[in-house]
């Protein structure tokens, strides 16, 4: 009664959803604007060279690693969403009140963070440059469609993402845990120890080479330590949430 | 069924404890009437009884459950109306799909009642509802949903003088004795005919607690003209109707309604102590 419950889960998904709907439509209406937007401005600079298509696989190469970095960090910032929604005393006394699991609850707002919000902006950019490539296609200037140039992307195999994509899980995870235990700034904040460490770990790895000589680590056992760092990160999240409480101090959520 | 033991509470970051060492215990077939000054910790206790905070000693507990854990079983069994609330932006009928599921004694029949007495219609887009008809919204929700334990703070504020009758009307159909109603409130005059136990807070500590029954038992409501002697009254204040006393009721005197602004006002002037 009081463990995990696949139904009861599934009501608190389609609970936490439902709730959010308008937020989650409003981002991927803002995404496929501003993704369709960059698209035309890439075309309109191109303007000259629409016949060449050299250059127009080069213009679409920017325009897809662009629309790449942009997608990257609106996906890790999406993960700051995760308790965007009760953030508000009224909505938060409603989602707490709410007959689930502590777990129930935080794996609904994970999947909403970590799943749901990423796929608009990914879906965004699909009907973006879709829209975009339609339009040019229509006023007769070809067919240059950056999602089939990033389909086509030389080295795409699944082998080559898998890397990328642990490390995007690990990042993720890490704003969640940011956004779990602080009620504002954790965006900010959670950068700012990100790139922290970003610089101390070559430091630390440094002097440990200097002690022990040059180490070699095997990409596997990076992925692993990675993903296990993953679910600490959820871990320790679902820790906090299980504290959570309707009125809180102005920085924290327990 | 709802058991408060030695909790002590404080907000963080203040260093002013709201509750200290408070103990208090709560049984079904009972409309309590929670009364306070502004900041006395009533809003904090239904709260804490609610499990939306913890306290920082002690433990509130439900039918023996902890309800800072918030498990579901026991979560079914509480509905708090907050005196702040929002409502999604979707149909009331959709609202009913969503949240319904989670209330196993959730009654349809019950929901619609409620809102034809408080003259609203089945078909409402929440998020076009003025304040007071949300609440009625929200209100009738929380009646139909079935639990055991229902929370309410200031329930009568935003509606309107009609609305207030039917509130009473609706809540005072729906108890049941299995039931535990919580209403805190400053519109004492909205509740006053609901109530059947009185618990007044102060500052870290209840003044009083105890049954309509046994205050009406035991003192006298009533209006004294100028000039009516006042030596046997424990407390008094001028009115439009001469002077609003409370008395020790005499033996075989005629029992006389609780006025519950007059017994707020003796209880925390400290004239009206003996329970």
């Amino acid at each position: 009664m009081d463990t995990f419950n696949i139904n009861r889960f599934w009501r608190t998904l389609c609970w936490y959803v439902l709730e959010n709907k308008n937020s989650l439509f409003k981002w991927f209406v803002s995404f496929s604007l501003a993704f369709m937007a960059m698209g035309v401005f890439f075309m309109y600079v191109m303007r000259n060279h629409l016949d060449d298509p050299g250059m127009v696989k080069v213009g679409m190469g920017q325009l897809v690693a662009f629309s790449t970095i942009i997608m990257f960090f609106s996906i890790i910032f999406a993960n700051c969403l995760v308790f965007s929604c009760i953030t508000k005393k009224q909505r938060r006394t409603a989602f707490l009140m709410l007959p689930a699991t502590n777990m129930e609850k935080y794996v609904s707002a994970c999947i909403y963070a970590a799943v749901l919000a990423p796929l608009s902006i990914i879906l965004a950019f699909l009907v973006g440059d879709t829209l975009r490539t339609l339009i040019y296609a229509a006023i007769g200037h070809g067919w240059h469609s950056a999602v089939k140039e990033m389909w086509e992307l030389e080295g795409g195999s699944i082998k080559n993402f898998g890397k990328p994509f642990v490390i995007m899980l690990w990042l993720g995870s890490t704003y969640i845990l940011g956004a779990t235990l602080l009620r504002k700034a954790h965006f900010p904040v959670v950068s700012a120890v990100l790139l922290i460490l970003l610089f101390t770990f070559p430091i630390i790895m440094v002097k440990y080479i200097q002690h022990v000589g040059p180490v070699s680590i095997p990409e596997y056992v990076k992925i692993v330590v990675t993903l296990l760092l993953t679910v600490f990160n959820y871990c320790v999240g679902y820790r906090l949430f299980k504290r959570f409480q309707l009125i809180t101090s102005k920085w924290t959520n327990i | 069924m709802i058991d408060i033991q030695n909790i002590s509470f404080r907000y963080a970051g203040s260093k002013e404890m709201v509750l200290q060492d408070f103990s208090l215990q709560l049984s079904e077939n009972n409309i309590y009437g929670l009364l306070g000054k502004n900041g006395t910790g009533k809003s904090t206790l239904l709260y804490l009884i609610s499990g939306l905070l913890r306290p920082c000693s002690g433990k509130v507990s439900i039918d023996g459950v902890e309800s800072f854990k918030r498990v579901p079983s026991t979560l079914e069994e509480i509905f708090i109306v907050p005196e702040e609330f929002d409502l999604p932006a979707m149909t009331l009928d959709k609202y009913v799909r969503i949240n319904e599921p989670f209330y196993p004694r959730f009654n349809r029949e019950v929901l619609e009642k409620c809102l034809a007495d408080f003259e609203l219609p089945h078909s409402l887009k929440l998020d076009a509802l003025s304040m007071g008809q949300k609440k009625k919204v929200f209100m009738s929700f929380a009646l139909a949903a079935g639990t055991r334990l229902l929370l309410m703070d200031e329930p009568t504020n935003g509606l309107d003088i009609p609305s207030k009758m039917q509130f009473r009307k609706v809540v005072a159909g729906n108890m049941s004795d299995d039931r535990i109603l919580i209403i805190s409130t400053h519109q004492v005059h909205d509740v006053e005919a609901l109530l059947d136990h009185i618990l007044i807070l102060t500052r870290n500590r209840l003044l009083l607690n105890a049954s309509v029954e046994d205050i009406c038992q035991r003192y006298a409501f009533e209006y004294r003209m100028p000039g009516m002697p006042l030596d046997d009254v424990l407390y008094s204040e001028p009115s439009m109707q001469g002077n609003a006393v409370v008395s020790m009721r005499k033996e075989g005197g005629v029992e006389t309604p609780l006025n519950l602004e007059l017994l707020f006002n003796a209880v925390t002037m400290g004239k009206v102590n003996q329970f």
